[in-house]
């Protein structure tokens, strides 16, 4: 299906409901009009198919502000809640001053710039359909220990959301963000999301996205992030469920010492199908970047990783790490991994590795031996693999759920 | 080999910085009209008097070619290619069949001579077989009969045309077929000549096996083909050396290596890649755009690439291996310099398609100077390839701000029982390493080669004596004046 | 045949030497001592060349040359030599590609012809024994893997290959236990002679049981402080640096 079609097959309940005006999104549709969806020609397109996607009819429903936070989550956990509803942002809540958060009027393109990509049909859709989002600011040296959180719900069949964060962690501030996708099992859902984050100097950001999606949920999530001098960035992108999830990660370490670590895990079973994308351009001199994404794979699902480290000219005193480990459980599972370093500056340290695997044998067996049911003993193996990632969640009541979330799966 | 000639060889490499190979030899060439058509195509085939099946298989080469588009992913620039304005055919106008080294061309001789190339026989007891192809046209061929009494075949790829159409028609595109991509099929058009190699069930080949390539004529494209053949239960180490005139446009080198290995066979291949890279500048020097792939068909079969690349503006090569038998074995070993403005996008693919096979990669990548280097790899596993492995570290060593390296690996595993391990480094040589070196008395340049050659070990060390010696006083000519 | 004078040295616009003075004779063992900090290491980086480090004032004369205006490499071929405290690894350098690359540059530097490779086998094994060190070991690439031990037992070696008149070690005791230690210094010892001359850099008494210093010095705050015979270093064991940088901070 070409873009201009599908455009086209969206039901819209609701034509006021844009957050563009239409001015702006006749101008949206004419640059969508002459884009494609992606094709496994295209590079980071390989191995993910998007045709079924977009075959589909989908729908925008209007405004539907019932809802029961209660029901999700536990409010006192949190700094904050912004909550999408297919959607529509239906709920801002902020217990903690030090952030302020409004509901978007207009879009802000500023970002678009900073990365060249192929995902621009995806921001240019998210723009367009977008009825929903958000201005967050974390105010200067706030230092905030509970999460803000932001929630998507959908609960209406069919429908595409596009929700739409932009965040601004100001100079000093040391704020944590939990984002989480929650879906009703029956029903199938495009989400397409799209987050501009920009860490000022000297900021500390921990950004958890916790996608535990429903089997018929399909969501492309789109990161942009900015890093200004010396600030440091933990992103977590833990894909626990969702028929097809793919993320685009990017980040771009725009000042003098800025240093981000970013930890990924997948464990897909049955026809999920998980692709990241991690993209950092060390831009600066005397950054740092670590990247650790894991995969567990089971029954017939697939996963990619395609990760890359680009290291411009002036980038002297670079440190990149990256790193990718697989286990496959079945002989049915796919992986694609895509370890890439691009480098231009010659005072670096970088190093990536790879490795797709089973679990140790020996290992199992030791274990066995010891009167570890095989089961068991494969649980014990694959949870100390997940850990490496997982334990690296400062905010334990995250932690916890994160590692309830995956037993549950596993 | 002796001392005495252990040195000359040295001599040969280590006496200039330039690169030494640049000259030009006045020989009397015999040329195909420039441009390429279906006609250059009839008249390449029609003057090695070929078989009406080699036609068959370049016209189609040739159509097929005519609805590609040049490759644009790999890591390179380089201005538009004109086609048409190559010779795809030049050769030597004397024939090229000699009974004799009294017979040769007395200036050719002395080109090979410069070369450091054993043509006449007395050089020949060293014990290499050597096919020289000059330009477009295997010129001599030595050790053939002593070979010959081992059913070896080793011959230029248009005697064995003549002498064995039924292999040829065999194996010919069976590895590389012309559809393959851009190149592969305008090789398979226009291809003029090559190296044939055959060994019989049950030979272990008791020499190293060499096809010296030099491309001399202006304006010319090489575009040379081998094909080598180890039937069941046979071993064959074949090296390959390359080197061109220098020349202040760009030439066009596009190859084809096609490498069947049967049941229980080894076949080892390695390259000296020595093309004229361009001037500081980054004027003139070769396009080496080459397909090399060989197929580990039968059970047990082992094949390894080894390549030294220090040459060609820009090098675009992947040798690769099917690895189709059960418990066959690939391995790829790997040293890419560039300089000044070189580019190079090389490495491999391994594909496991046999149970329990196995490959290795390791690929050391220098960049020095304004150059781009790029290791591009794929290893995938397919669902077949029950228990198999992969191993595979990719280093680069920058050397200035100036240059590039980049790693694309790429990983696909289709079977939970095979383990796929992937490492890489960057880094540069440090001053810590330097400084060491310089207190006990050695000069930066000196430790720069030390380090170098050090650095490079791994891939040396799977070289034959002769070629490791080669390569290494290579390595520090290519990189002189990186550092400093 | 060393004679330091005011001798001031910068990193990074930082002074480390602030006007030392040191005059060694032929034959001659000084051991230097000194609190972390004090300059040590900068000292014997500075002798040795390392261009990091920027001199701004004072001379170092070496056989009566003044050598601030030589390079690293010519400063080791012109007899100094320098035992690292943390020897770097160069992968795939064996010792033994390494040290002739080595022993020839001297050669040549000294219009010599260089070794042949039997000549210089032959000069190895016999130093190598000189210094317990095993042959495995000298078939390995360069410090790659080492423990702290065999690194210091190559770096002994390497001196003993090269044969220098000043030899700097620098803490070569760190990190070694008695076996190695004793080791180290019997190397030293034996290669001893009334035309070669040491400095030995250590925070430890212990070494110094081993090679038997001529003098020993204090360093603090980038100046030689004190300067005292064997039973100098006696008393530091005893009774630490504390009075030393009082007497100093009261002058």
């Amino acid at each position: 299906m070409n873009v201009e079609n599908f455009i086209g097959s969206v039901k819209v309940t609701d034509n006021a409901a844009f957050i563009e005006n239409t001015e702006k999104r006749k101008a949206l549709h004419e640059s969508l009009k002459l884009k494609s969806f992606p094709k496994v020609k295209d590079e980071e397109w390989r191995f993910t198919k998007v045709d079924s996607i977009f075959d589909k009819a989908y729908m925008i429903p209007s405004i539907d502000k019932d809802f029961t936070i209660e029901k999700y989550i536990n409010a006192k956990d949190y700094a904050g809640v912004v909550c999408y509803k297919n959607g529509f942002v239906i709920k801002i809540e902020v217990t903690d001053l030090n952030f302020i958060i409004e509901p978007l009027s207009k879009i802000d393109n500023s970002f678009d710039n900073i990365f060249k990509t192929q995902e621009q049909v995806f921001v240019e859709l998210n723009n367009y359909f977008a009825v929903g989002g958000v201005n967050i600011v974390a105010k200067k040296n706030a230092i905030i220990s509970k999460p803000l959180l932001i929630l998507y719900i959908i609960d209406k069949d069919n429908v595409i959301s596009s929700p739409r964060n932009v965040i601004n962690i100001e100079g000093g501030a040391n704020v944590s963000i939990e984002e989480k996708i929650l879906c009703n099992s029956k029903i199938e859902s495009l989400t397409n999301a799209l987050s501009y984050i920009n860490i000022e100097p000297n900021a500390t950001l921990n950004y958890y996205k916790i996608q535990t999606g429903s089997d018929i949920c399909n969501l492309f999530d789109t990161t942009y992030i900015k890093q200004q001098a010396d600030c440091n960035l933990n992103i977590f992108t833990l894909s626990l469920k969702g028929r097809f999830l793919r993320n685009n990660l990017r980040i771009k370490l725009d000042g003098n010492g800025a240093n981000a670590n970013m930890y990924g895990l997948y464990i897909p079973k049955q026809n999920e199908h998980v692709d990241n994308l991690t993209y950092i351009e060390h831009a600066m001199p005397n950054c740092d970047s670590n990247e650790l994404y894991k995969g567990v794979l089971n029954d017939s699902s697939s996963a990619v990783f395609s990760g890359k480290i680009m290291v411009c000219k002036d980038a002297q005193k670079t440190k990149a790490f990256q790193n990718n480990k697989n286990i496959v459980l079945t002989n049915t599972a796919k992986i694609n991994t895509k370890p890439h370093l691009e480098i231009y500056a010659d005072d670096v340290k970088c190093s990536h590795g790879a490795t797709v695997g089973q679990l140790d044998e020996e290992a199992l067996f030791y274990l066995r031996s010891r009167g570890i049911a095989k089961d068991d003993a494969k649980q014990l193996l694959i949870n100390s693999f997940i850990d490496e990632v997982v334990n690296n969640i400062s905010y334990e009541p995250i932690k916890d759920y994160v590692k309830e979330s995956i037993s549950q799966k596993i | 080999m002796s001392t005495d000639e252990t040195e000359n060889i040295l001599g040969e490499v280590t006496s200039g910085g330039d690169y030494k190979y640049g000259f030009v030899s006045d020989i009397e060439m015999d040329y195909a009209i420039k441009g390429l058509t279906e006609e250059t195509v009839r008249f390449i085939s029609a003057k090695k008097k070929e078989p009406s099946f080699m036609l068959d298989f370049r016209l189609k080469a040739f159509n097929h070619w005519l609805t590609l588009k040049e490759p644009e992913w790999a890591h390179i620039t380089h201005p538009p290619i004109d086609y048409q304005n190559i010779i795809y055919y030049a050769a030597p106008k004397k024939k090229p069949q000699y009974e004799s080294i009294d017979e040769v061309d007395p200036e050719l001789l002395r080109t090979f001579d410069k070369l450091g190339i054993p043509l006449n026989e007395q050089k020949a007891l060293m014990g290499f077989a050597v096919d020289a192809v000059i330009d477009s046209v295997s010129v001599k061929t030595t050790f053939k009969d002593k070979l010959g009494e081992l059913g070896v075949i080793f011959c230029s790829f248009s005697e064995a045309l003549q002498e064995h159409p039924e292999l040829v028609k065999e194996y010919v595109g069976s590895v590389v077929p012309y559809t393959d991509n851009y190149f592969a099929a305008l090789n398979s058009a226009v291809f003029s000549d090559g190296s044939f190699c055959y060994i019989p069930k049950g030979v272990r080949c008791p020499m190293e096996l060499s096809t010296y390539f030099r491309i001399n004529a202006a304006n010319t494209g090489q575009f040379e083909r081998t094909l080598i053949i180890a039937e069941d239960n046979s071993y064959v180490s074949y090296l390959e050396g390359c080197t061109a005139s220098m020349r202040d446009e760009n030439q066009l080198h596009a190859a084809i290596v096609e490498i069947i290995v049967k049941e229980n066979s080894e076949v080892k291949y390695s390259t000296v890649q020595n093309w004229y890279p361009g001037n500081k500048d980054g004027e003139g020097g070769i396009y080496n755009f080459v397909t090399k792939r060989g197929i580990c068909k039968g059970n047990n079969s082992k094949l390894s690439w080894t390549q030294v690349e220090t040459g060609s503006a820009i090098t675009w090569k992947y040798p690769s291996i099917i690895l189709m038998g059960d418990n066959s074995n690939g391995e790829f070993y790997s040293v890419a310099v560039t300089n000044n403005y070189q580019q190079a996008d090389t490495g491999t693919k391994m594909i496991h398609i046999g149970k329990n096979t196995k490959s290795l990669i390791i690929s050391k990548g220098i960049s020095a100077g304004k150059s781009q280097n790029s290791y591009r790899g794929l290893v995938k596993i397919l669902k077949t390839a029950e228990n198999a492995r992969n191993f595979s570290q990719c280093d680069s060593l920058l050397m200035g701000d100036k240059c590039g390296a980049h790693t694309f690996p790429y990983i696909n595993v289709e079977n939970n029982s095979s383990v796929v391990e992937h490492e890489a480094t960057t880094s540069k040589i440090s001053e810590d390493q330097l400084f060491y070196c310089n207190q006990r008395g050695i000069k930066t340049e000196d430790a720069v080669g030390l380090i170098v050659n050090g650095y490079c070990k791994d891939v040396l060390n799977k070289l034959p004596m002769e070629f490791a010696v080669e390569a290494q006083k290579l390595l520090a000519i290519s990189l002189e004046g990186s550092v400093g | 045949m060393l004679e330091i004078n005011n001798l001031r040295a910068n990193i990074n616009g930082k002074e480390i030497l602030k006007g030392l003075n040191l005059k060694i004779k032929e034959g001659e063992v000084h051991a230097i001592m000194g609190p972390n900090g004090s300059g040590k290491s900068t000292l014997s980086s500075v002798i040795a060349g390392r261009e990091i480090f920027e001199v701004t004032a004072g001379e170092i004369i070496f056989h009566n040359k003044n050598i601030l205006n030589l390079t690293a490499e010519e400063r080791a071929n012109e007899g100094i030599f320098l035992a690292f405290q943390y020897p770097i690894e160069i992968p795939g350098v064996s010792i033994t590609n390494f040290m002739r690359a080595a022993v020839n540059a001297k050669r040549l530097y000294n219009k010599q012809e260089a070794l042949s490779a039997s000549d210089f086998l032959k000069l190895m094994k016999e130093k190598q024994k000189l210094v317990e060190l095993t042959t495995s070991l000298v078939n390995r690439s360069v410090n790659e893997g080492f423990s702290g031990g065999e690194k210091k037992k190559n770096e002994i070696f390497q001196m003993a290959m090269l044969e220098p008149s000043l030899a700097v070690l620098d803490e070569t005791d760190s990190g070694l236990d008695i076996d190695a230690l004793r080791i180290v210094a019997n190397g030293v010892n034996k290669l001893k002679n009334p035309n070669n001359s040491y400095i030995v850099i250590t925070h430890y008494q212990r070494l110094l049981d081993f090679i038997v210093p001529d003098f020993v010095h204090v360093l603090y705050d980038g100046q030689i402080v004190k300067s005292g015979t064997k039973e100098l270093a006696l008393e530091l064991e005893e009774k630490g640096y504390d009075w030393i940088k009082d007497e100093y901070h009261n002058k």
